[in-house]
């Protein structure tokens, strides 16, 4: 009792200290009641959202087949319309309805089809087995009437009124319609989606129906009325109870979303151990001004227990209060985040989602960790001999002697870490074992710095001191002596930093890694200006008068048509493409594993690299494809990487045509002719194409616009994730600061008396902080782009590695730029001391 | 003394006169000179009305028993603090008005200090340590100067040492060098031999001693000690904030005697 009231008058004394303890728990902990209000307020999202199954569905019949898997010469699969009137007339039956839907081709009016998957479905838009709810304008009524779904809507930047051409297969007429409604489809459902009554979606075609929606009536259970269905529709399609399926749906969704929970949990995880990093160098600071009342302490009969007690005690209370803020500020956070969501979209279900039980864990793992962290601080605090109160005890770092311990540990976790590295990218076999090995590789490349941080680092402040020694005298040299003063401590604050510095630079090389990538991959699969293909996959391809008319654009320099088909070579089958690569030279410029592109002709074949690693043939071998009876055998020109544009049998076309004779002109690719530029060339292409909805026109550019959307927000998302570590370390930064502030009042009251202005007194604290930024950006930098480069070559994710040399640059110094401001309040306070407190003798 | 007037014309004069105060050189001056702590009935009159010349060249001492204002008018006279009402000028310059970045140079250029606590920065070596104003001032140290006061100061063998490694009475001749390095108009030294054993705190107290009859350096001590005070030229006596007398050429015993009588 003693113990929590000497702390309670501790915390009276100066409750800004108990903040300042718990800061980084505080964020920490504000991130991960952020994370269960996310995932909770997304989940129920989900469950109130419009479900893919109906509201008054009872039993839901789906094809065996789904309508997709249609094709051109077969007739629609799918269940049989007739189907909804035999059962209907099933006892216990209210209402049915066939939902038809099929594949469309969808352009604006005058110009080519959009190269995106869409699809026609039919709804009724009112009554309780409609998908669909109207959100803008009025359900679609007569013929050449239709709604799309917003997603839809925006992606093209359609709206209501606007009139847009349907074509619905490649031996179809064109249909021009308007759209009069915009609606909210099922969940994760509406990317591409055209919908339509019955009538007008059957004429748009959807020929099939692919579900038939069963209400039930008052009083008859679903699960005996989904028996009789099944009973009548077996052979045809499967009989699923609705409320069942819904639940599997959510089920899936759910699971997709705790996966989401986990990763974030990942990360939340990460936070909790660095700020546990941080209070503990915060307690060792707070322990060490305390050396002498503790020594008090104990000089009036405090056991050592009761010391270490109230130590406990202060930081489960500062844990508390860091807990409960963190939350609170979570909570404040969603509830903006939600209100700004609501703002933009219009998701009338989206209420932010607060357990309470979620919430008081985490207060309660906020606690635990403040508590764990201050253990060691606080045991060793109490051992402070009751002499210590009697003399003058300057604040000195414990356990100096150990360094040749330090460094055998280092080198043995660094020895480990090397090995698993090797390990890892001698196997470079992309599984989870490779990247397990990875992953331990990390943890004990952490252990090695952690255990050599004191000294690598007191090494590296004076290599970063000596290299900016011109900027700044004295204050420069009073903040390398400070930093190296207290190696250890120096080292806690660095190392969470230098952590979150890591795992955002290994975000970027990933980043950038992918970009390069995606880059390789679209010239490789993508190698011309423009690239025509048809709507329909299934289709006649391509005609040979517009191939002639694009071939006699003036704007088109490097023309080419190629044809494809499906061959096998023995039970190794894939795409065969024929094309004539002398007509389109760009197209050697592939990445060749062996042979040379240029050998392709007549009588020679390509291979895709994994094609050629499956059949075990190399440049020079041959190989006979055969498609339905016929067969050609070729010699391995080349084999190649990207089989994007060149197929995984690269033929010439006329050997293609030796082995499939009716095979269909797929792509023709285009390049500007010398004097024209890429953009007369589309305008050239768009004019001659004009209204052919058979044929989608596609620019790289387009393709590589939505990748950068994509990667944008993901880049956002990722760093905001790893951006949080980084906060904690930041906060740690400042805490350490501040407490070294009043740590150092003689000092800067010394340097004050002898003529150091305010700024210099502040300066000397910006120089630490700086000098705290670039050590951790250095190791920090080094290590993540390391094992960036190391989990992107063991897991084989991207065909190139690039380092983003300038994001790097710009992350040292944002960090830096960080330190800087986080230290603006401790340097305020410095200058501020009286060079009168220096003749203060306590 | 042969050597006091030989110093006397070897130093320029600073400005010589306030009405009718008559007197060669002074280096530094109070002129009624009050300084209150809090406010209403909290007040504290720590200095009263203090008017006092400190004469250039010499050693003074300031005594005074616990509460008598002694450090305070030490703070005042070095700028280290502001005073209430009154004036204080130091080398001819008036402190009273001037900003902090003022006298944050005239401390750096003009001033000298050595503590009770040594203060000395833990992180810098000794010979850091005792060029640290000049540094402060952007000034390169001049050699000559300064290997002659490590010399005399016995520290030729320490400038590499680091605090921590030197003993109590070396860290004080630091701080002293540091003090003298820069030729200031006074030092002031805060019950400098407070920390020391009685050999280091003589010896050193007869390096103050001779800095001021060798290089005619002005040094204000405040201290409590009669045997530290005898070291001094004259000794000024305070009590309650006032002037309380003075003693020239003063001795332990004349000392003692002078504080008996203030009941200290």
């Amino acid at each position: 009792m003693t113990v929590f009231r000497s702390v309670l008058a501790e915390v009276r004394q100066r409750p800004a200290r108990l903040l300042l303890t718990g800061l980084a728990v505080l964020v920490a902990t504000a991130f991960a009641a952020g994370t269960l209000l996310f995932t909770d307020t997304l989940r129920a999202t989900v469950r109130d959202g419009v479900s893919g199954v109906p509201e008054g569905a009872a039993v839901v019949v789906d094809a065996r087949h789904p309508a997709a898997g249609e094709t051109a010469e077969g007739g629609p699969e799918g269940l049989d319309p007739a189907l909804a009137t035999r059962v209907a007339e099933l006892p216990g039956v209210a209402d049915t309805r066939a939902v038809r839907e099929g594949p469309v081709a969808l352009a604006r009016t005058g110009g080519t089809a959009d190269p995106g998957y869409w699809r026609v479905v039919s709804d009724s838009f009112q009554g309780s087995l409609s998908s669909y709810q109207i959100l803008r304008g009025s359900a679609p009524s007569g013929p050449g009437e239709v709604a799309l779904t917003r997603e839809a809507a925006d992606r093209l930047g359609l709206g209501v009124g606007d009139r847009v051409v349907l074509r619905p297969g490649a031996d179809a007429a064109d249909r021009e319609v308007t759209v009069t409604a915009l609606t909210l489809g099922p969940f994760l459902e509406g990317s591409g989606t055209v919908v339509a009554p019955d009538d007008t979606a059957a004429e748009l075609g959807a020929r099939s129906v692919s579900r038939l929606l069963v209400a039930a009536q008052p009083g008859v259970a679903p699960a005996e009325l989904t028996k009789h269905v099944a009973n009548l529709v077996s052979g045809q399609g499967k009989a699923h109870d609705a409320g069942q399926l819904r639940q599997e749906r959510l089920a899936e969704h759910v699971r997709s979303f705790d996966q989401v929970l986990v990763l974030l949990s990942i990360f939340t995880g990460m936070a909790m151990v660095s700020a546990a990093i941080v209070v503990a160098a915060t307690f060792r600071i707070v322990v060490a001004q305390r050396r002498r009342q503790t020594a008090l302490l104990r000089c009036v009969g405090a056991g050592r227990g009761q010391v270490v007690a109230s130590l406990l005690a202060e930081a489960a209370l500062s844990g508390l209060v860091a807990g409960v803020l963190g939350a609170v500020l979570a909570w404040l956070l969603g509830q903006g985040t939600v209100a700004l969501v609501r703002n933009w979209l219009d998701q009338p279900q989206l209420h932010l989602q607060v357990s309470l039980g979620g919430l008081v864990l985490c207060v309660g793992l906020a606690v635990l960790v403040t508590v764990l962290a201050a253990v060691l601080p606080a045991v060793s605090g109490s051992r402070v001999p009751p002499v210590a109160a009697l003399g003058a005890a300057p604040t000195v770092d414990v356990g100096q002697g150990v360094t040749r311990l330090r460094w055998v540990l280092a080198g043995l976790l660094a020895t480990g870490s090397g090995g698993l590295a090797a390990l890892a990218l001698a196997t470079s076999r992309g599984d989870l074992p490779t990247l397990t090995a990875v992953a331990c590789s990390g943890m004990l490349a952490f252990g090695a710095l952690a255990a050599a941080a004191p000294i690598i680092l007191s090494r590296l402040a004076r290599l970063l001191a000596w290299l900016v020694q011109d900027l700044g005298k004295i204050p420069l040299r009073v903040a390398v002596g400070n930093v190296l003063r207290m190696p250890r401590r120096t080292a806690a604050t660095t190392l969470v930093l230098a952590l979150g510095v890591a795992m955002v630079s290994a975000v970027l090389v990933g980043v950038s890694s992918a970009r390069a990538s995606v880059d390789e991959q679209l010239a490789g699969s993508r190698p011309a200006a423009l690239v025509i293909s048809p709507a329909f996959p299934d289709g006649p391809g391509i005609a040979p008068e517009v191939v002639s008319e694009l071939r006699a654009l003036p704007a088109a320099g490097y023309v080419t048509a190629s044809t494809e088909t499906r061959a096998g070579v023995g039970d190794v089958r894939g795409l065969a493409r024929g094309t004539e690569l002398s007509e389109f030279p760009p197209l050697r410029r592939g990445v060749v594993y062996e042979g040379a592109l240029t050998d392709l002709g007549p009588g020679r074949v390509g291979l895709y690299k994994d094609v050629a690693e499956r059949l075990g043939k190399h440049a020079g071998d041959q190989l006979t494809l055969h498609k339905d009876g016929r067969r050609v055998t070729l010699t391995v020109a080349a084999v190649y990487r990207n089989a994007g544009s060149l197929g995984s049998f690269a033929l010439n076309p006329t050997d293609l045509a030796a082995l499939d004779p009716s095979a269909r002109v797929t792509r023709v690719l285009l390049d500007p002719a010398p004097n024209h530029d890429r953009n007369q060339l589309r305008a050239a292409v768009d004019r001659a194409l004009a209204g052919n909805t058979n044929v989608v026109v596609q620019a790289p550019g387009d393709e590589r616009a939505a990748f950068e959307e994509i990667s944008r927000v993901a880049t956002l998302i990722a760093l905001g994730l790893v951006g949080i570590t980084v906060l904690v370390a930041v906060v740690g930064v400042g805490t350490t600061l501040s407490l070294s502030v009043v740590e150092r009042t003689q000092e800067s009251g010394l340097l004050r008396a002898l003529g150091l202005q305010r700024a210099g007194v502040a300066a000397a604290l910006a120089w630490e902080a700086v000098l705290f930024g670039g050590s951790a950006a250095v190791l920090g930098i080094t290590a993540g782009t390391g094992y960036g480069v190391l989990t992107l070559t063991a897991m084989s994710v991207f065909e190139v590695i690039a380092i983003p040399y300038e994001q790097l640059v710009v992350v040292a110094l944002g960090l830096v730029a960080l330190l800087l401001v986080a230290s603006a309040g401790p340097a305020r306070r410095a200058s501020r001391t009286t060079p009168l407190q220096a003749l203060a003798t306590e | 003394m042969s050597s006091e007037q030989r110093l006397d014309a070897a130093r320029p004069a600073p400005s010589s006169t306030v009405a009718g105060v008559p007197t060669a050189r002074v280096a530094a001056r109070t002129v009624d000179l009050a300084k209150v702590y809090g406010r209403g009935e909290a007040a504290v009159r720590a200095l009263d009305g203090v008017t006092l010349d400190i004469h250039a060249g010499r050693f003074t001492a300031v005594m005074g028993p616990s509460g008598s204002g002694k450090s305070t008018l030490m703070h005042c006279l070095a700028g280290l603090d502001d005073a209430t009402s009154g004036q204080v000028s130091l080398g001819g310059t008036e402190l009273t008005g001037l900003s902090d970045r003022e006298l944050t140079k005239l401390r750096r250029d003009r001033v000298g200090f050595v503590f009770q606590a040594f203060n000395l920065l833990p992180q810098l070596t000794a010979q850091e340590n005792i060029t640290l104003p000049l540094e402060l001032a952007g000034r390169q140290p001049d050699s000559g100067w300064l290997a002659e006061i490590v010399t005399v100061l016995g520290l030729a063998q320490r400038l590499r040492h680091r605090p921590a490694e030197l003993s109590g009475g070396q860290q004080q001749r630091v701080a002293v060098a540091r003090a003298l390095v820069t030729r200031p108009d006074v030092v002031f030294a805060d019950e400098p031999t407070g920390n020391l054993d009685s050999r280091s705190g003589n010896e050193l107290l007869g390096f103050l001693r001779s800095s001021v009859q060798d290089y005619g350096q002005t040094i204000v001590m405040v201290t409590h000690d009669p045997v530290a005070a005898s070291y001094a030229d004259r000794v000024v006596l305070l009590a309650d904030g006032q002037l309380a007398g003075e003693i020239y050429r003063p001795t332990p015993d004349s000392v003692l005697d002078a504080l008996k009588r203030l009941g200290a």
